[in-house]
Parts: structure tokens; C-alpha cells; sequence
């Protein structure tokens, strides 16, 4: 029986995020800090002829204003397209031109107000499908002298970024004789995060030339590395420095505003400087969720097997490659959804248009592959006349089958099936999936499956220190930031139950500190639980065969006897011989004062194992680390008078190896169902006819609040990862994926058309439905 | 954050206000009355307005007022829209009001500041429009009490500095039997697509529309439509198309095509609803 | 009639503690609670009134103290998250996981107690009348609901 996992331990920090004490890094103040103001385009597109801030700098307070040409060299993640401000060119409507840095805010405001910018209009591009024909124009004339790391490859001279493509088995005769082919187009804009806290970061550089940046990130280290690559910096010279975040669900990872910070420091002779969003250049201004036009072709046997897929993915990465380009990759990666597919083609594109630019958002691909794979399959179901869930059972990937990277299922991966019978179960699948309320109304049920593995370097890593307290409580040092999702609770919990220690007795770091924490990739791709969650258990193994070796001194009994619980080392089979931790973790003090041992410090590390790279032209390769396989489904209530609906239940079942905190678990997955139900049913960005952003706040930008949501109805298989921590695989972003695909099979049953463009507004619902009128 | 100064004055009535008002406006001033403040905070700090003075009108006993004196129901403009829903004095009125905004922001929001705001869609001013009520402001004549309808033509025209102090309601028809819908493009909380308020007053509709045009509107001919009986419902909907003041227009919330297919839908609604009311 | 020009003295009365503040006319009640009284519960989420969470108390009445001016609530009486430590619905959400990044919470909190005070047992209706006034990214709302019900099940 387990000490502490699998048991639902409260948050450690609940108390002060319920009471207004949990401090963000918007709340710290700090002595002598600049603020800032900045510039944003209000072109999608445009040269810029002259930036004048003339007027701007006689203004009162002002210290300093940048612009492009102060810093012109493109820098990026994966691949160098971005100048911190824009040089010469604007590529999309909010992306910043200049920055000023006054004594206080108003000030700043006051003076960025002045800055003239005169621009020569181009046209813009406004979709990833324009973006690639003959006669568009190149967003990035340059793109052939950007560097890139090599698993991304950008096309120069056209609008491409990046192109992964993907065969497997005969992809170009399997559709010759197909019994069933199906073939449909699919849509949806670029959106945001909205994670309530808006993006800061604060820099200064003291006389030793030491930086220190204070973010609002995700991943500290990336931080630290790419600002040491970007602007030459030795890397031991940054520290990154990581408090607790308002919300990230990837907008915070990669470089965010600490890039602008650094410069703006450096113009003041590293003086504090803060750079923090307005809600608005949150939404705009700063990189969101991708969009992405796709062409879906599948072909079955008459009963419903599927023998292969055709995919296009037209990934929308505005105007920067950022993230992006990795989003693309994954989604081939992953291309077909969680199904058997032996012969594929696939192409996914990264492409540059004059929107906003895209970065990694949860689920990092697989959220759109998701959706035009789960509508698609409702698609062919209809079309063969099968049960949209006999038909996911029939085709679902299980143990031996291949990824489209052509690698294997191995013993880890998790029962799918029983997912999709659990879920089905719970929405009641079996009473029907349309029913009539009365003459206006319909019942309607969606399904959609799920999977996910994590797009990350093949070293991906984490760490773990565990250090002890003169009382025996231990401190456990780990680079994962808390961006909300707990798993400083999940880690203590495995440190608890390791040492069979009460919770409270063991302290997990807070802010992150990159000089001061072991290395971590970063807090994303669902991956801390699992990887900084081995390291843990590394660390407390290490910790306790110190223990061991220096109780076995001080009991005069082999190491093999002892064990290590309830704050003890103690003889096995002899509990009532022991010495406490606290009287060994600091080193072991004799009667007459001697003194041995010294202080136990435990370390444990992890890198992934075995991961590979792809091969350019088929895709082979081993990219993903672990699979977490789900089935989700949604009912909703639509007025089939003006196409309105309320989502009324959702339901999610994974199988995620192991869970450590039911109720954390849960409350991932029902965050990430609301956000998949909110943006299928109303994000996106809406642009007006020259491409600028009619929605650029939370009044037009609108996400799911409180009431709009469903009965949410969650549960979990267990079928254990082997290298995970107690079987643990990666649970966090998940939940977002299956959900679009469901609520729009369950809206495209209850108006008898198939919906494949999202958002799923009542009114764009109406004119599909009028479309399909005027073609009949 | 607000990145310009400005001064800032607490009125403790009407005439004070009014006359710091023609002051500072004789002084070259931008001024502005304040109100609930929810517009004017968020769009000076989007830069969307800029002035010199407010001066808050909150204080003002008049713009206070909210009780029933004999035969009318007397609605002072500082009033939020959750007190008026809360004593619902005026039941259309409540509903038409509950459904701007959030709850929270209806804390502060007031029924003055909806029908003079900048904002198109004055939800607050449809129940007013069809039960014929009047308000009363202080201008360069002292206090004048005039009738809303003839007041609002696309705005409400209010003379330089002339300030709406209460809204006056008849009981008798804030009584009358009522319509109310509103159909918005997804969330509740959001700008209408349509919001409609009509009375029946024996066997005449009153009937006041928003968000459907550029403006808000009550108009006569369409009373007219929606009264005769000589007319089946469908035959009603075409004329009042007909007669519009203004084009249903596409905007941010609906396209014209849905905004018509909604609209004919919630005359229909209406017509069923008041058809038997009395 | 009072004049506020510049920097003027104002009042707070904020969570039973009287603060004579320095302010201008031009700053939000929000940006002088966390700037000027220290207190950073509540959170500047958009500064346009449309996410709640600078949700605070004015004589008991939840308001967004983004779009207030601080010379607006010279003399009121003012309670913010750090008011509430140790009420009932503060543990509830601790207790029902009514939270996650907990950036939304404070405006969450607020506005759950409010609606508490005024309501002996709201029915659904009025629940989400009250608490759609807020945004939150991170729970999908299930923890929020559950917290709120926790709270009126104590009560029956």
C-alpha cells in the first residue's frame, strides 16, 4: 500500500494563492526601476520609411528610446527571423517598432504616444493557403541567410519555415483501389493563450556584467541559454530568475519580453528595467496559439478499417517562426491522431503570414491534428455507415502498431480501447447521440480520441538536489516552475512517500533560480511529474544510501538492514533499533562530542533515453518519448432556431500510467477540456479586411467563463509507464486535445452538416448551413 | 493606466454641477460628467478619450432618487443597474438592464451613464422609449422635464452641459405586459446582436429596438405594424423591414444575414408572447 | 464642491486599516491599492473591466477596481483578498482545488464571498449571474463550483 500517492494531498501553496499573498512578479518592487512603454504596428504589413521620436524624447521622464535599427540582428528559438523590434518592416498588426524607458509609467506612455511612424503599405498575407501561391509576396526575403538548428527546414525564397514531411508503407497506391475515400477541408484563425497574468520581465546588469532577468517564464534555462547565444553573453553570467506564474499553457516558454528587457537595461547602463504587457499587446503583440488550414484524406475497407491517410497541414505561424516551426514537426509526428494508419503521406508546412506570430500552446500540435482527425473519422463513420465509436474502436492504436515515425508501440503504451469504452460510458453514449428535446431542440453527443507525445530536444533533462534541515525535514531543489498546475505537490508527495515522511516535513524550492537550481529544460510538453519526478526519485534514492551507510556505522549493523521511514533509519527486522534523520542528516554527533558523516546530500538527474531524429524525407526516427492515449467526449443542447448551444457535459478518460494526486490530476483535465471547448466554440482572432485585429481585448476576445461550462465527467486507466516515476506519463495538456473534434462532431450531428471551420459560433454555423443550401 | 492629468470634482448638486461644468467649458475645457465611470476609465486608458475635467455626479441627491412617488416611478441617473434590478420597480427595465455587462460591472455601471455613454447599443433605453418616459436635466433653463422619445433621435439630445438628473416612469405602464429578448453572438456577456423591448397597451404594441442599426430606435409606423391585425406575422415582419430607420448592418457581432434571420425570429417570439397578454 | 487636482489627500479605509493616501485624479483605485497600500491581491489582469480579477469590496458590494478612480472611493470602505483571510469560502477553495496559477483567484474570491453575504442560499441562477463576472484560464471552473457549493452545503 501506498504511504502518500495516489492520495488527493491539498496544494502546499493554497494558502496564499487564496489569500492574496502569493506574490507574481508584476507585485515585487523593486529600488530604482524604469518602466517602459512600447510601440506596436498598426500595419500587418508595411515598410517602414521613418521611425521619428524626436518629439518622444524632449518628453518629460524619458531615459532612453530604442528602436529597430538599435538592435538588428533577427534572433529566434529554432530559427533567427526575429529582431526584438521591427527593422525596416513590419510583418504583423501589434508587432512592437520601439520602446521607451522613462522614469515611470505615465511618462513612458506619454512619450511612445509621440513617436511618429510613417509606413509604405504592402499587401498583406492572410492565410497560410495564399501564403504559398506563386504570386504572394515573401514575408522574409532573407530567410535563406537566417541560421537554424538542422531539424527545421525552411524553403527560401517562398513563405515556408518549415517543412516535415512523412512516409510510411505505400502512401501513393493505397488510395488506387480504396473501398471508401473521404476527403475534406478544415480551418481555424490564430488566437492566444489568455493566461489571466500578462507577460514581464524585468532585467538589470550590475558592473561585473552579471544579468539578472526576473520572468514571467516557463523555462528559465532556455532563458538563460538563448539570451547567451542571442547577444553574446557567457551563459554562467545570467540568472534567470522564475517566481511562481500567472498561467502560461505554453505562451510563456521560449523568449518572451527578456530579450527586449536585456536590451533595454543595457541602454540605461543596466539599470532595472520592467517590460510587462498590457492585456492588449498580451493578445497581439506577443506570439499565441497557431492556426492552420489542412487537407484530410482517408481511405477504408467498406467495414471501416482504415488503410491509410493523406494529410496536408498548413500551419498559420504569422509573421516569426518562433515555437512554431516545432509545432508544425510535432504535428506530423503525430500526424494521424491515436489510430493504426500503416500507409501515410504526410506534409505539414510552417508557414509565415502577416498575422500574429505562433508559439508552442497546450497540446503543441496535436490540439489541430486532433481536430481534423477526430472530425475527419466522424466523417467516414457517416459516410460507411458505422458507429463513430465502433469505428475508433475498430482502428485504434495498441501495442505493436507503429507511430507515422514508423517507431513501435512498445509494452508502455496505454490502453486506448478502454478509454474510449470508459468514455462512452460516462456520456452515455449508448442512449443515443442524438436525441430530440421538441420540435427546436436537440441533445447531441461528440467523440473525439486523444494523443500526445512531447516535441522535445532529444537531451532533454531534469534535475534534483535534495539538501536536509537540522529537524530532518528536507528541502527538494528542482527547476520546475509552478505555472499553476501543482507539481511541487506531486514532487513532494514522491519525496514523502519515499522517505515515508509527513508531506509537511518536506520543502520544495519556490522561485526558480537558474544559478541556484539543477538544470531543467523547461516546464512544458506535460513532462515535469515525470522527468523532474525521476530525478526526485533519484535523489532520494542517493539521500537514503547515505543515510544508510552512516546509520550503519552508528547502529554497528550491516547497510543492507536498515530501512528508512517515519523520519528513521531503522534495523528492518528490528524497527525498535534505529537512529533519526535528523540526528544523521547533518552528520552524526557522538556522546563525547566526535562528529562523522557530514551533512547528506542527495542528487538524482534524468535525460531522455533513446530519443532520435527524424529523417528528412520519410520522417523515421524515434522523436517521442512517451505516448498518453485518451478518448473525450462532449454533449451539448442546441436551439436549432439560431444554431445557439450550451455545452452541457464532457468527458475524459487517459490512461496516464499512474496517478500521484487524484484531485490535481482531475483539475488538469478539466482546465484543459474548458480550454478546448473555449477555443473550438470562440477564439480566434477576427481580422478585418486589411488584416488588423478587431479583437484585441478580453471584451471582444472571448473565453469560457463561468457557467458556460460543463458537467465534466473524468476518469484515468492505468497502464504504467515503465520509466516514469511510479508509472507516471504526462497528463498536463492533454485533456485540450480530443475536445474540439468532439464538440464539433457533436454540433455537426445536431445540424445534420458537417462544421469543419472553427470558431463554432451560432452564426458561423448558419452561414455553413446556408453554404451548403446554395450548393444543393 | 491613464497617461494623461486631470482635475476632478465632487458635486454635491445639480446646479453646482452644472455651472463648473459651463465654467470649465468657457474656459476651452474638455469636460465630462461622471457617471458610473466605466467607459470613460477604460477608454482614457486605451487613449480613446482624452479630458481635462470630470466631475462626478454621484453625490447629486436628484441622480440618487429611486423611489415610487404616487403614480410615477422616479429613477435618479446615478443609479447602478443592479439596485434597479434589485428593486425592480420597473420590471422590463430590470430585465433590459441585467443583461448588460457582467454582475460585478453592473455595481457601477449606471442607467445615466447607459443612455448618454458613447456606447451604440443604450439597452437601458428601450423599455424607456416604448412606455413614453420622461427625464429630467438641468441646463442654461434651470430643470426641465421633456419626454424621452422626443429627446432621442439616434442619440440623446442634450444641449452642451445639460445634465440628465432622473428618468421618470409612469406606473400604469411600467406595469403594462411586457417583451423582452436579446440575442448576443455566443456569451452571454458580450454586446447584443439584437436586443428588443416591447409593452402591449390594450391592443397596441410599443416596440424599441437595439444593436439591429447603428443606433437605437422606437418608430411609430413600426408600433403601428406590430398592432395591426389585419396582418399575419410574416406579412408584419416584411413591412417593418420595410420601414426601418435604419439598415441592419453587419458589425463586429453579426453579419446582416444572421442579424435578420434573429431578428425575424424574435418578432415572431414577440408577437406569440404578447398575443394573448393583458 | 471638492476639487481634486494633482496630488491630493484621500481616505481608504481598506480591510479595517485607514490609509491617508497621496494620489492623482488620473489613477485607478487598483493601481493605488497595489502601488500605494501594498496590498497586490488583487491583480491587474486586463485593466479594462473585463476579466475580475482586481475584484475588490466597496461597502460590501464587489466591484472592478480597474475602472474606479481612487478619488472616486475617498472615504469608503474598502475590503481585497487579504480581508478574507480565514473566511469560510477562502478554505473552501483550498479545500475544493478553486484554484490553480491562482492569478484569477483573488477577483474569484471576492466576488464568491459577496455573492455569499448577500445570498444566504443562492440558487444556480443567481451563482452564475454573479460569478461569470470573473475569468479564470486554468480550472475549466469545476473547483470554483464546488468551493462555492461547499460553502452552501455548511449552510443547510
Amino acid at each position: 500500500m501506498s504511504f502518500i500517492i495516489e492520495k488527493s494531498i491539498k496544494r502546499s501553496d493554497g494558502e496564499d494563492k487564496t489569500s492574496g499573498i502569493q506574490k507574481y512578479l508584476n507585485d515585487y518592487s523593486f529600488t530604482g526601476l524604469l518602466h517602459t512603454a512600447i510601440v506596436t504596428s498598426k500595419q500587418p504589413h508595411a515598410d517602414i520609411l521613418e521611425v521619428n521620436i524626436k518629439e518622444a524624447q524632449d518628453t518629460r521622464g524619458v531615459k532612453k528610446i530604442i528602436t529597430g535599427k538599435d538592435y538588428p540582428n533577427p534572433m529566434g528559438l529554432y530559427l533567427g527571423d526575429k529582431p526584438p523590434l521591427a527593422v525596416d518592416k513590419v510583418r504583423y498588426y501589434g508587432e512592437p517598432i520601439a520602446a521607451v524607458i522613462a522614469k515611470n509609467k505615465q511618462d513612458a506612455i506619454n512619450a511612445a504616444n509621440k513617436i511618429k511612424v510613417k509606413y509604405k503599405k504592402l499587401k498583406p498575407v492572410s492565410s497560410p493557403l495564399q501564403a504559398i501561391k506563386d504570386d504572394t509576396p515573401i514575408i522574409h526575403k532573407y530567410l535563406d541567410k537566417y541560421t537554424h538548428i538542422p531539424d527545421v527546414i525552411p524553403k527560401p525564397g517562398t513563405n515556408i519555415a518549415n517543412h516535415t514531411k512523412i512516409r510510411k508503407g505505400n502512401y501513393d497506391t493505397i488510395f488506387d483501389n480504396a473501398e471508401v475515400i473521404i476527403s475534406e477541408c478544415f480551418e481555424f484563425p490564430p488566437g492566444d493563450h489568455v493566461a489571466i497574468e500578462p507577460r514581464a520581465a524585468i532585467a538589470e546588469i550590475n558592473s561585473n556584467d552579471d544579468v539578472t532577468i526576473h520572468s514571467t517564464t516557463q523555462a528559465p534555462f532556455v532563458v538563460k541559454e538563448l539570451l547567451a547565444f542571442n547577444f553574446n553573453i557567457p551563459t554562467g553570467k545570467i540568472n534567470v530568475i522564475a517566481p511562481p506564474i500567472g498561467g502560461g499553457f505554453g505562451g510563456k516558454a521560449g523568449l518572451q519580453l527578456e530579450g527586449l528587457a536585456y536590451i533595454l537595461s543595457k541602454a540605461v547602463n543596466g539599470k532595472p528595467v520592467k517590460v510587462v504587457n498590457t492585456r492588449e499587446e498580451d493578445l497581439i503583440s506577443s506570439p499565441g496559439h497557431i492556426g492552420m488550414q489542412a487537407e484530410v484524406k482517408i481511405a477504408s475497407n467498406k467495414d471501416g478499417k482504415i488503410l491509410g491517410m493523406d494529410l496536408n497541414y498548413y500551419f498559420d505561424a504569422g509573421a516569426y517562426a518562433d515555437y512554431a516551426v516545432n509545432v508544425s514537426r510535432a504535428a506530423a509526428i503525430s500526424a494521424t491522431g491515436p489510430y493504426k494508419v500503416e500507409n501515410l503521406k504526410c506534409d505539414s508546412y510552417c508557414i509565415y503570414t502577416n498575422h500574429p506570430f505562433a508559439t508552442a500552446y497546450r497540446g503543441f500540435g496535436h490540439i489541430e491534428l486532433g481536430y481534423v482527425i477526430e472530425r475527419s473519422i466522424d466523417i467516414l463513420a457517416k459516410k460507411i455507415d458505422i458507429d463513430p465509436v465502433k469505428l475508433r474502436l475498430k482502428n485504434a492504436i495498441q501495442k505493436g502498431d507503429t507511430t507515422p515515425t514508423q517507431s513501435l508501440m512498445d509494452d508502455n503504451t496505454g490502453d486506448l480501447k478502454a478509454c474510449i469504452k470508459k468514455t462512452a460510458e460516462m456520456i452515455d453514449w449508448n442512449q443515443g447521440a442524438y436525441q430530440h428535446v421538441d420540435d427546436n431542440t436537440v441533445i447531441t453527443k461528440g467523440i473525439g480520441l486523444l494523443w500526445k507525445s512531447p516535441a522535445m530536444p532529444t537531451n532533454t533533462d531534469a534535475g534534483a538536489i535534495l539538501t536536509f534541515n537540522n529537524d530532518g525535514s528536507i528541502n527538494l531543489n528542482n527547476a520546475i516552475v509552478e505555472i499553476g498546475q501543482g507539481t511541487k505537490t506531486g514532487l513532494a508527495q514522491i519525496v514523502s512517500e519515499k522517505f515515508k515522511m509527513p508531506i509537511e516535513k518536506v520543502h520544495v524550492t519556490h522561485d526558480v533560480n537558474t544559478q541556484t537550481s539543477p538544470h531543467d529544460w523547461a516546464t512544458a510538453a506535460s513532462r515535469s511529474l515525470m522527468m523532474a519526478g525521476k530525478a526526485t526519485m533519484k535523489a532520494c534514492d542517493d539521500a537514503i544510501k547515505q543515510l544508510k551507510n552512516l546509520a550503519s556505522t552508528v547502529l554497528r549493523c550491516p547497510v543492507e538492514d536498515l530501512s528508512v521511514g517515519y523520519e528513521k533509519v531503522f534495523l528492518s527486522d528490528e524497527p525498535g533499533i534505529f537512529v533519526e534523520i535528523k540526528d544523521l542528516c547533518l552528520g552524526y554527533v557522538y556522546d563525547n562530542g566526535n562528529a562523522i558523516g557530514g551533512q547528506v546530500i542527495g542528487r538524482g538527474n534524468y535525460i531522455a533515453r533513446k530519443l532520435s531524429s527524424m529523417d528528412p524525407e520519410t520522417g523515421e526516427g524515434r522523436p517521442g518519448l512517451e505516448w498518453t492515449l485518451g478518448a473525450e467526449a462532449v454533449e451539448i443542447k442546441m436551439n436549432l432556431k439560431d444554431f445557439s448551444y450550451q455545452i452541457t457535459k464532457a468527458a475524459s478518460t487517459m490512461d496516464v500510467g499512474k496517478v500521484i494526486n487524484p484531485d490535481l490530476a482531475r483539475g488538469q483535465v478539466t482546465g484543459a477540456m474548458a480550454m478546448g471547448l473555449s477555443f473550438a466554440r470562440s477564439e480566434g482572432f477576427n481580422f478585418n479586411s486589411l488584416e488588423q485585429i478587431e479583437n484585441e481585448d478580453l471584451r471582444e476576445y472571448k473565453i469560457l467563463r463561468y457557467g458556460e461550462h460543463p458537467d465534466y465527467y473524468v476518469e484515468f486507466i492505468e497502464t504504467p509507464q515503465k520509466d516514469g516515476p511510479y508509472g507516471v506519463r504526462g497528463l498536463g495538456e492533454q485533456g485540450v486535445i480530443g475536445i474540439p473534434g468532439a464538440l464539433a462532431n457533436a454540433i455537426s450531428r445536431a445540424v445534420r452538416k458537417e462544421i469543419n471551420k472553427l470558431p463554432l459560433t451560432p452564426e458561423s454555423i448558419y452561414q455553413e448551413l446556408k453554404a451548403g443550401e446554395n450548393n444543393d | 493606466m491613464i497617461s494623461f492629468d486631470f482635475d476632478y470634482y465632487k458635486a454635491n448638486n445639480a446646479k453646482e454641477a452644472y455651472n463648473k461644468y459651463i465654467e470649465l467649458e468657457n474656459k476651452n475645457k474638455d469636460v465630462f460628467y461622471y457617471n458610473g465611470g466605466t467607459e470613460l476609465v477604460t477608454y482614457a486608458r486605451k487613449g480613446k478619450i482624452n479630458f481635462d475635467a470630470l466631475i462626478d455626479i454621484n453625490n447629486i441627491p436628484a441622480c440618487r432618487e429611486h423611489k415610487i412617488n404616487g403614480e410615477k416611478i422616479i429613477l435618479g441617473a446615478s443609479l447602478n443597474l443592479n439596485q434597479i434590478t434589485e428593486k425592480n420597480y420597473f420590471p422590463l427595465l430590470s430585465k433590459s438592464v441585467q443583461v448588460i455587462a457582467d454582475h460585478t460591472t453592473r455595481n457601477q455601471i449606471t442607467l445615466g451613464g447607459n443612455l448618454t455613454g458613447r456606447l451604440p447599443y443604450k439597452e437601458a433605453l428601450l423599455p424607456l422609449l416604448v412606455t413614453d418616459a420622461k427625464i429630467t436635466t438641468i441646463g442654461k433653463d434651470g430643470f426641465k422635464t421633456r419626454k424621452i422619445t422626443d429627446l432621442f433621435d439616434k442619440r440623446l439630445k442634450l444641449n452642451k452641459g445639460e445634465l440628465l438628473l432622473q428618468i421618470i416612469v409612469r406606473k400604469d405602464k411600467a406595469d403594462l405586459p411586457y417583451y423582452q429578448d436579446r440575442k448576443v453572438k455566443q456569451s452571454d456577456i458580450d454586446y447584443p446582436i439584437i436586443h428588443i423591448a416591447a409593452i402591449k397597451e390594450n391592443d397596441d404594441i410599443k416596440v424599441a429596438f437595439s444593436s439591429l442599426s447603428a443606433f437605437p430606435f422606437r418608430n411609430n409606423k413600426i408600433d403601428k405594424i406590430m398592432g395591426n391585425k389585419d396582418l399575419d406575422n410574416e406579412q408584419k415582419i416584411t413591412k417593418i423591414k420595410d420601414n426601418l430607420p435604419g439598415a441592419i448592418n453587419s458589425n463586429q457581432r453579426a453579419g446582416k444575414e444572421y442579424k435578420e434571420m434573429l431578428f425575424d425570429s424574435t418578432i415572431r417570439d414577440c408577437l406569440e408572447c404578447l398575443r394573448g397578454a393583458n | 464642491m471638492k476639487k481634486y487636482e494633482n496630488y491630493t489627500e484621500i481616505t481608504l479605509k481598506i480591510n479595517d486599516e485607514t490609509f491617508n493616501l497621496i494620489v492623482k485624479p488620473n489613477e485607478t483605485l487598483l493601481n493605488v491599492i497595489r502601488e500605494k497600500v501594498d496590498l497586490t491581491g488583487p491583480k491587474p489582469g486586463c485593466e479594462n473591466g473585463d476579466c475580475g480579477a482586481c475584484t475588490i469590496l466597496v461597502n460590501d458590494k464587489p466591484i472592478k477596481s480597474c475602472m474606479v478612480l481612487a478619488v472616486e472611493m475617498d472615504d469608503k470602505d474598502i475590503i481585497t483578498i487579504e480581508g478574507l483571510k480565514n473566511t469560510e469560502i477562502q478554505k473552501a477553495f483550498i479545500d475544493k482545488d478553486g484554484f490553480q496559477c491562482g492569478y484569477c483567484t483573488s477577483g474569484f474570491i471576492v466576488n464568491a464571498y459577496a455573492l455569499l453575504k448577500k445570498h444566504n442560499l443562492p440558487d444556480q441562477n443567481t451563482i452564475k449571474e454573479w460569478l461569470s463576472s470573473n475569468l479564470c484560464r486554468c480550472t475549466g471552473y469545476e473547483g470554483i463550483e464546488r468551493a462555492v457549493k461547499k460553502v452552501l452545503d455548511n449552510r443547510r
